[in-house]
């Protein structure tokens, strides 16, 4: 690829810029799904700069989310085809990956047409870090044992990105179609909700598969995993508000009439933390009894696992955490 | 109290439990706790990032600039 530099450019730019016809048609025709929204009809005079950029933030971090997503799923993939898993969550994994392509471009696309004015700083792509430590190496001399390692790691891996991430995303998605006034954010949305409840499922029938093969060890770290993870989820999720906040109330969150303000798919800060803790109670924690795993203890002891301190390196964090 | 999350035609009733009332959110230093704005908006809350991205993350190189909101797995550099 020739050009100005990414950083010249702005990085999301970079990111939606056309390589060859062939290259091209064959994303295209990968990754696309009909009908791919009209990113070019989007009338900018209608809405409020401000609105427009508060909507393009949005979009544009949940589109690096996205980015993220297709760094998990690939690393995942490797490391279950190195524990030789059967070819049959490969075949899943592998959509997971071309849906999460697909994501990320819906979202960056939609943020650069909701706010045309944002320059480089404002589009500009963190370089995706996954929220774990790397996957074991192979050990050829001792390779059932590295196997297993392996699938222990996938398993946590899984459980915290598809069982718990992906089955968060899915209200959250089913909200913005909900609440957006424009046809371009719904569309976007409605087409990333479809994905994310196959990416769902797929981790509740990924960790069935895998939860039987672990040992008492590795079924100990997945059940310390669950823990540290509700931590995680929690603190970037609900930002400000606690589930003292919101326990035993109802949050309805419902298309707006004609005439309401308008929305490009925004949520706020307390309807997320409500879908959040509605959908583990609801959703989540019942499907991960059946696997083995305690979700209402590692709720409870999910003040065990504060933020990583900023200095501490990646390494200390992994040994210690537990 | 229990839980709920049900679509109802034009709605989305979200119903969170009182189950989930055990055990303390764990807090990580506070600025991890609002939401900082990431420049160069100065005004907007940023949206949750649906994945625990703090713990474990690998520190590449430290960022000396703000912390975002989700200041995990990212480099910044
Ligand atoms: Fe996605
Ligand atoms: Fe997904």
């Amino acid at each position: 690829m020739s050009g100005p530099s990414n950083e010249a450019r702005g990085d999301a730019e970079a990111l939606l810029t056309p390589t060859t016809t062939k290259l091209g048609s064959m994303h295209r025709n990968q990754v696309h799904r009909a009908p791919w929204p009209d990113f070019d009809a989007f009338d900018v005079a209608r809405y409020d700069v401000e609105l427009r950029r508060h909507a393009a933030w949005h979009w544009i971090s949940r589109a690096q989310a996205e980015h993220g997503s297709v760094h998990q799923f690939s690393a995942v993939t490797h490391a279950l085809t190195e524990a030789r898993a059967p070819v049959e969550l490969l075949g899943a994994l592998a959509r997971l990956l071309t849906d999460e392509v697909r994501h990320v471009e819906l979202c960056a696309r939609a943020a650069k047409a909701f706010y045309p004015e944002g320059d480089a700083a404002f589009f500009r792509w963190r370089t995706p870090r996954a929220p774990w430590p790397d996957a074991p190496s192979v050990d050829a001399d001792r390779r059932e044992e590295s196997e297993l390692r392996l699938r222990g790691w996938a398993a946590r891996a899984i459980l915290t990105a598809c069982a718990l991430g992906e089955t968060l995303s899915e209200p959250m998605l089913e909200a913005i179609v909900l609440v957006a006034t424009d046809p371009l954010p719904r569309a976007c949305a409605e087409q990333i909700l479809k994905d994310e409840r196959f990416h769902g499922r797929f981790g509740f029938e990924a960790l069935a598969v895998l939860v039987p093969t672990l040992d008492d060890a590795e079924r100990d770290a997945l059940q310390t995993q669950l823990s540290r993870a509700l931590a995680g989820f929690e603190r970037t999720t609900c930002g400000k508000v606690r589930v003292e906040d919101l326990a035993g109330r109802e949050l309805e969150i419902t298309a707006p009439e004609p005439g309401a303000p308008p929305n490009l798919g925004t949520l706020t800060e307390e309807e997320f933390a409500a879908i959040f803790y509605a959908t583990l109670e609801a959703r989540i924690f019942p499907a991960l009894e059946p696997l083995g795993l305690d979700p209402m203890r590692a709720w409870a002891e999910r003040g065990r696992f504060p933020a990583a301190r900023r200095e501490a390196s990646a390494e200390a964090r992994a040994t210690t955490a537990d | 109290m229990s839980a709920r999350i049900e679509r109802r035609g034009r709605t989305l009733g979200v119903m969170v439990g009182s189950a989930l009332l055990v055990g303390a959110a764990a807090c990580g230093p506070d600025e991890l706790r609002v939401n900082v704005p990431a420049e160069p908006v100065e005004t907007i809350n940023v949206p949750p990032d649906p994945r625990p991205v703090e713990e474990e993350a690998p520190a590449p190189d430290e960022d000396e600039r703000p912390p975002r909101v989700n200041p995990g797995p990212t480099d910044d550099e």
